[in-house]
């Protein structure tokens, strides 16, 4: 189950279907899903020598060359495509659709392939991007794609639409057959795994594979039973460059640095082609720092040998060398520009503190104390509004059934700190949104006795670092499942069921993943226990994205209400003094 | 009384607890359950009686381990009995089972695992030796009581505990069997490498077959309306053929023009039947409307519908429309629509197109037959360097040295070629940005390829060289052996490494031979100069300023070398 092999697999089968010169024809979708795990040079060595859009109208006509398109099939796409074939561009085409093709598209793109330059149609289902080995996305963020119809439980449905082909997507290409279980509390989880099932059967033929030993088990959750991951600050590395800067397609853009040398504006992280990256994208900040160190005193050796250059010799090695070395030195230059400037973000912002507390808030919670720091951090104009949001909202979630909870003079504090009422409005927004009613798990183990004594526990025991210790509740839900202990009172299976240990399992999250999500899945497949564990979502989150989610959601709900109607619940109490 | 009942319900809580959760993760005890209750435990060989399931276990080990297949599937009959027999009783939370047969499920719990493995052969296993590892290449543990000592149920290895945890289903034969198989005992690389695991192909279905019936049906249709108006041109053709005839014939007769332009249209109609002017307002195509003067009417002499100007053009008449060349022996022009003019030329006019062929794609027929050649001859080269160094063999004269040294010849000059070809199709004239994209990435490839390929490639006759050198003290040889005295792997050289470049020792009277040697040196610093001012002028558009220092003294440093050689060679030829 390595779905970044199994996306590379299916493109190194395209390009390498014909000999010759190529040009690769994409579309909207479809490029990330290449971008996220293809390099220029290793389609240059499949002899694609062009990659062009298929939206792009001022395309060359280039008869010499052999045209491999990769397509996600939708309306728009086919029409493009009809165009195309109307009035060929190129030699030869051979067609590849990331999705089951409808028999009337087959019908259409026949129909106008006069010159008969189609030489294959093929479904090759690498209908997402692939992140990690164990990690994929579908890529529906806004304004493109919008989750949530007129409430916080229907699905838009282009979006919905998309979302079923991705995860079958995800299925077909790693062969699996799951029995599908959902979170039960969650509308839309339910309404996908219905769907997905659905798919499933109509496209039986399809899906034949050999038997396994367990079942393989599809989950599908809702990211509303967890809001508290996504608000959190990020401490390793992979983490933390899509908090602070953002990754979007493997890629980081980074022209807002100031000084910035012109050609590290933008720079690509990829697991395949940086060693360095993928050796250290788990690590915290401070084991980071020091192999960036280190990582920098070896290239130092290595030009300190390649300036000592002083015979025939010397310089044959260096020429030799001199790829390797270009290499190595664009990359510690990345490496060097991306973590001095995590460090100068982390300093500027004050996010230590901010962590620390987030962490308390996140992991066990002790009021007063918590209530005393959050006032002094509000007050602080170091701190981003952003953080301040986001810190009382993690207290509004925490302390919600706290019958001495303060959320209203802390949303005071904030209005007097000048923090605008639309942001502050997020608060209201995240309660109505994710607040416990809307959740099924026990997300703070606070809600029974037995788990508040562990929560006390694990805050005596002590902990290796502060700014890390919170574990997504994933995590302990993957737990559950391959110890055959998930309830299905709150896990139903959509048909059958089993008691096995699953040994595969494909979990889908609605509503967004993050990548400290990826990190802990990551790390339960490193422990190789005899299962393995695929993580996506609709999207990747962080706690930016996550917070415009909800607020976009919420200014469109009729239910919803303007700013006012979310806060009233925090002023009841008051107008009852 | 009271307390030896109360320990009980506590060794049964104990029980439960331990129990069930084994009951969970290891449910295959489900499939027995439709046999028959058996009270008794007893051993279905021997039938002596037993209290619990694993003392029949160790029973059957140790008294009936030789048991042929038959008897086995005897027992499996048994067991499966005889554990539901047991297993009830714990599902239904019964208190009934005996203290001991209790304490035995404890332990069942803790060895669930093995049990189920009593089904499948051990005929594979490895004996039991003394002072044995574990097997797993990671590890090193010796295998005792603290570390474990399990076999693989697979694969019959030993292991440790640790790398001997995972479980899958095998049959009796010990071979991976997810349907009929039990639970086992298996170890990490057999977990791993049973079929179908570690697959990273994902489906793919092919719609060429549909797709291409669709198309023929559509292809036919298409043909036949090509067909159809390429038959009204000829006609037209035909008729204007005549009218010049019978104007040339009349020519002493003042024949008024309009009238000849007039029985014209007259034939034209009756080919292809015009559409009437009054019956449109609107151009068919491109929807704007007709006036008297500024947008006129016109018909399509191929459908006869009315069409605006800009919609039509004027295409050729020939007498035999269906010869390749368009513009031959024309005998005049009728006015059609696009969609016809496509319908009549789209054919013809793709496969001109497609004939042509531009400049680059024969040289880059050539680059493919190259590189092609290159890495066919690539790994045999390889594989020869390795028998040579296997065989030591130094001697220049041997068959497999000189066949080596060709084959090395050959790739070189491979190489050479395929730069040069390359780096002319980087330089080819283009008429737009596709064609100067196409051609600056195929040169990026192939400086890849090259990067790849022919570096590696110049380090490896340094095995060479090391073999002459040490051994021989040989002669040069070849293209990439200027460095030979300071090769890093000769101690007494190493000297030199440090020091300055050395040149080669001037004596008076030099042979052919070292001539020749001199000559290959200069090429190959040449070769290295220009690679140098590549490298430098690369990195001045990247703009690492600190590789081009350390370059561009690299660089004079070489031009130092080639002024000395060529010298040489001066004063050996004046």
């Amino acid at each position: 189950m390595d779905i970044v092999k199994s996306v590379q697999n299916y493109i190194n089968k395209m390009v390498n279907e014909v000999t010759g010169m190529k040009v690769l024809l994409l579309d909207s979708e479809t490029t990330p899903i290449i971008s996220n795990v293809m390099t220029q040079s290793s389609l240059l060595s499949h002899e694609t020598y062009l990659v062009d859009r298929i939206d792009n109208k001022n395309r060359d006509r280039m008869r010499h060359l052999k045209c491999i398109c990769f397509i996600r099939p939708t309306s728009e796409t086919i029409q493009m495509l009809v165009e195309e074939l109307r009035d060929p561009r190129y030699g030869d085409y051979y067609l590849y659709f990331s999705n089951t093709l409808s028999k009337s598209s087959i019908e259409r793109l026949a129909e106008v392939d006069e010159h008969e330059v189609v030489r294959e149609v093929q479904e090759y289902f690498a209908d997402y991007c692939a992140i990690n080995p164990d990690f994929y996305s579908l890529n529906l963020s806004l304004p493109q794609y919008r989750l949530y119809g007129d409430s916080q439980n229907t699905w838009e449905s282009k979006t919905f639409q998309r979302v079923i082909e991705g995860v079958l997507a995800v299925l077909l290409s790693l062969k699996k057959k799951p029995l599908i279980r959902y979170e039960k509390m969650s509308v839309m989880a339910k309404a996908l795994a219905e769907e997905v099932h659905y798919s499933i059967q109509k496209e039986g033929e399809l899906f034949v594979f050999r038997p396994t030993d367990t079942p393989p088990i599809l989950l599908i959750l809702d990211r509303r039973n967890d809001p508290v991951t996504p608000l959190l600050s990020q401490w390793t590395y992979q983490a933390m460059v899509h908090e602070l800067l953002g990754i979007h397609n493997g890629r980081v853009d980074l022209s807002d640095v100031p000084d910035i040398r012109p050609e590290l504006k933008e720079i690509v992280l990829s697991r395949d082609q940086d060693p360095f990256y993928k050796k250290n994208m788990y690590l915290n900040l401070g084991d980071l720092g020091a192999n960036i160190k280190s990582y920098v005193e070896e290239y130092q050796a290595k030009t300190k040998s390649s300036i000592n250059i002083e015979s025939i010799a010397d310089m044959k090695r260096f020429v030799e060398e001199y790829p390797e070395f270009r290499k190595l030195s664009g990359n510690v230059s990345k490496h060097v520009a991306l973590v001095s400037e995590l460090s100068r973000l982390v300093e500027k912002e004050t996010l230590l503190e901010v962590s620390e507390l987030e962490q308390s808030l996140a992991c066990y919670g002790q009021h007063s104390s918590d209530l005393k720091n959050l006032q002094k951090l509000i007050a602080n104009p170091k701190i981003s509004e952003d953080s301040k949001i986001r810190l009382v909202s993690l207290y509004s979630l925490r302390y919600e059934k706290s019958p001495n909870n303060d959320v209203i003079s802390l949303i005071e504090l904030l209005r007097r700190n000048g923090v605008s009422e639309d942001k502050i409005s997020f608060i209201g927004s995240i309660m109505e949104f994710a607040g416990s009613d809307q959740r099924q798990d026990d997300l703070f183990s606070n809600e029974s006795l037995l788990s508040f004594g562990k929560n006390v526990f694990k805050g005596l025991k002590g902990v290796e670092n502060v700014y890390t210790q919170h574990s997504p509740h994933l995590s302990q839900t993957i737990e559950l499942l391959v110890k055959g202990k998930l309830k299905e009172t709150s896990y139903p299976f959509i048909e059958g069921s089993t008691k096995d240990r699953p040994q595969d399992i494909i979990i889908f999250m609605v509503g967004g993943v993050t990548y400290e999500e990826a990190r802990h899945i990551a790390q339960i497949n490193a422990s190789a226990a005899g299962f393995r564990v695929v993580l996506g979502g609709t999207t990747v989150h962080n706690s930016v994205s996550y917070l415009n989610e909800i607020q976009d959601a919420f200014y469109r709900f009729p239910s919803g209400g303007g700013t006012g109607a979310r806060l009233a619940r925090f002023s009841k109490p008051r107008n009852g003094y | 009384m009271s307390s030896i009942s109360d320990s009980n319900s506590l060794s049964n809580l104990t029980m439960l607890s331990n129990s069930l959760p084994a009951n969970n993760s290891h449910r295959e005890s489900l499939i027995f359950d439709d046999s028959s209750s058996l009270e008794q435990l007893a051993c279905p060989i021997c039938n002596e009686q037993m209290v619990s399931l694993l003392q029949l276990n160790r029973h059957l080990d140790d008294e009936h381990m030789d048991t042929s297949i038959d008897q086995k599937d005897g027992i499996i009959k048994w067991f499966k009995n005889a554990q539901s027999t047991i297993m009830k009783p714990l599902s239904k939370t019964k208190n009934n089972i005996s203290q001991l047969a209790m304490n035995k499920f404890n332990e069942f719990d803790i060895n669930g695992l093995d049990k189920q493995s009593e089904f499948v052969t051990k005929a594979h296993w490895k004996q039991d030796v003394e002072n044995i590892v574990c097997s797993n290449s990671a590890c090193e543990k010796s295998l005792n009581i603290i570390n474990g000592k399990h076999n693989c149920r697979k694969c019959g290895e030993f292991f440790c505990e640790d790398h001997c945890r995972l479980s899958m289903k095998l049959n009796r034969q010990a071979q991976h069997d997810p349907v009929n198989g039990y639970f086992c005992r298996v170890c990490d690389d057999c977990f791993v490498s049973r079929e179908g695991y570690l697959d990273t192909e994902g489906v793919t279905r092919s719609c060429t077959s549909i797709f291409i019936k669709y198309r023929t049906k559509g292809i036919e249709r298409a043909h036949l309306e090509g067909n159809r108006l390429e038959q009204r041109l000829e006609k037209l053709a035909k008729v204007y053929i005549t009218q010049i005839k019978q104007v040339n014939s009349t020519q002493g007769g003042l024949a008024p023009p309009l009238t000849a332009k007039h029985r014209r249209r007259v034939s034209e109609q009756s080919i292809v039947k015009w559409q009437d002017d009054a019956s449109v307002t609107n151009c068919p195509l491109c929807r704007t409307s007709f006036g008297k003067i500024t947008n006129r009417k016109h018909h399509c002499r191929l459908c006869g519908r009315v069409i605006c100007e800009k919609c039509s053009s004027k295409i050729p008449l020939n007498l035999n429309n269906y010869s390749e060349v368009a513009d031959q022996d024309s005998i005049g022009e009728i006015r059609a629509c696009k969609e016809c003019r496509s319908a009549v030329f789209r054919r013809k006019e793709y496969n001109e197109e497609i004939a042509k062929t531009p400049p680059v794609v024969m040289l880059y027929q050539k680059l493919t037959k190259i590189r092609s050649a290159i890495d066919s001859t690539l790994p045999k080269f390889q594989d020869m360097l390795i028998m040579l160094k296997s065989k030591e063999i130094i001697n220049q004269t041997h068959a497999d040295y000189q066949l080596a040294a060709r084959s090395r010849k050959e790739l070189l000059d491979n190489f050479a070629q395929f730069d040069a070809i390359s780096k002319r199709i980087n330089s080819l004239l283009t008429y737009s940005e596709s064609e100067r994209r196409l051609q600056s990435n195929i040169h990026l490839a192939a400086n890849q390829y090259l990067q790849q390929n022919m570096l590696p490639l110049s380090v490896l006759p340094k095995m060479f060289k090391k073999d002459q050198t040490q051994n021989t003290n040989g002669q040069q040889y070849g293209y990439f052996d200027d460095d030979d005295d300071s090769s890093e792997a000769i101690p007494a050289f190493a000297a030199f490494a440090n020091g300055r470049p050395r040149s080669l020792s001037m004596s008076s009277t030099k042979s052919v031979k070292e001539e020749e040697q001199l000559r290959q040196q200069l090429e190959a610093f040449l070769e290295q100069e220009k690679r140098l001012e590549e490298f430098i002028q690369e990195a001045t558009r990247k703009r690492k300023f600190d590789d081009l220092k350390t370059l561009k003294t690299s660089l004079d440093e070489i031009k130092l070398e080639i002024d000395k050689k060529r010298k040489e060679l001066g004063d050996l030829w004046p």
